[in-house]
């Protein structure tokens, strides 16, 4: 655990230019989490991205206080604070300036050409991350399995994650997979 | 049906009503707290109408950072102008922030258990199919619109950053361009 500024400071600066660069929202951010922490600057290991991911989305709470539990893998509680600061205050900054302007492009074509152009990118990032995830998490064929269950039961019905994840934890502690 | 503010927000919540909802939606919001926040503010409080949400929904979708963090700022700024921001941004985040430290800490000091290895092996399992499927149920509207180009421009980023790891900042600055001239030529 690292608590020099500098370190605080490129916590800072990765997750605020993701903050602006997450397009879309919701796990399209994951992607460069994942380069940037584990091949990058080698802040987490695989096995330690998967565990954090796999925290980060079954606790309660907006998806995207990933960027708090890597800021605590890295710094501490400070560093917690710091990349969740990141992650949220350039958009969060962005979002209330916008919102007052809104009303006068919201039927402009440039702003409907951009929103119906970002809905693929965005859409192929959360695959994106999702192969990434996969790769870290699944060494086995039965991880595997659950992976692919998991996605076709999302994809086919409205069950409430909460189960699947009670369900897989428990395969795994039972040491199934 | 619009005042000033671009908004018909009937019974005004005050800045403790804005804490305490966003506090419920992000610590109950299991699984998409933006379907949690819609819940709350058009269908238990009647704050705003299901088109209102929808188009301030439209606008946090539209800008980058995460949906639900855009929506409480955007959704608070309206109702009740900076502190309603500030307020609805600290529900939403604070409590859940705490939490997350102590999971954070936790983990720090009970990681490399065994148990709890095997434990969370079986549900990042589980983590990953839920994005996946949800990646499916995201592009079933391109499907069923038969927008092929925009389908294979998403293949295309999930193989560019997914499989051969192509940092973001490359794939935004190739792909971004091609899907809004997609976007420019057959407006929906």
């Amino acid at each position: 655990m690292k608590t020099d500024g500098a370190t605080l400071l490129t916590l800072l600066l990765h997750f605020g230019l993701l903050s602006i660069a997450a397009v879309g929202g919701g796990n399209s951010a994951i992607p460069e989490i994942h380069r940037q922490a584990v091949e990058v600057s080698g802040w987490l290991t695989e096995r330690e991205f998967a565990d954090i991911f796999a925290i980060s989305t079954a606790a309660p709470g907006p998806n995207f206080l990933i960027s708090t539990l890597i800021g605590y893998h890295v710094a501490g509680p400070l560093g917690a604070l710091v990349a969740t600061l990141g992650m949220c205050g350039p958009s969060s900054v962005l979002a209330y300036y916008v919102s007052g302007t809104w009303e006068k492009f919201k039927y402009a074509r440039w702003r409907m050409a951009i929103q119906a152009g970002l809905i693929p990118v965005s859409v192929g990032l959360i695959g994106a991350a999702g192969i990434i995830v996969a790769q870290a998490a699944d060494r086995t064929w039965v991880a595997l399995a659950v992976t692919a269950a998991t996605a076709i039961i999302t994809f086919t019905t409205q069950l409430n994650p909460a189960w699947l994840f009670l369900l897989a934890g428990v395969f795994g502690f039972a040491g199934l997979i | 049906m619009s005042d000033s503010s671009g908004l018909a927000v009937m019974p005004r919540p005050t800045l403790w009503g804005l804490f305490s909802s966003f506090a419920i939606v992000s610590i109950f919001g299991f699984g998409g707290t933006l379907a949690w926040a819609r819940r709350m503010a058009v269908d238990e409080r009647k704050w705003v109408s299901a088109t209102e949400f929808n188009e301030v929904f439209a606008l946090c979708q539209f800008l980058p950072g995460p949906n639900v963090m855009n929506f409480a700022v955007v959704f608070g700024a309206r109702v009740r102008g900076v502190a309603g921001a500030f307020v609805s941004a600290a529900g939403l985040c604070g409590p859940a922030l705490i939490l997350m430290l102590i999971l954070g800490a936790l983990y720090a000091r009970f990681g490399d258990l065994p148990e709890l290895q095997r434990f969370l092996g079986g549900v990042v399992a589980a983590a990953a199919g839920l994005t996946l499927g949800t990646t499916g149920r995201m592009a079933l509207p391109l499907f069923q619109n038969k927008q092929w180009v925009s389908l294979t421009l998403m293949l295309a980023v999930i193989v560019a950053v997914g499989v051969f790891r192509l940092p973001l900042w490359w794939a935004l600055g190739i792909f971004v361009p091609i899907g809004i001239i997609v976007g420019w030529r057959k407006p929906r």
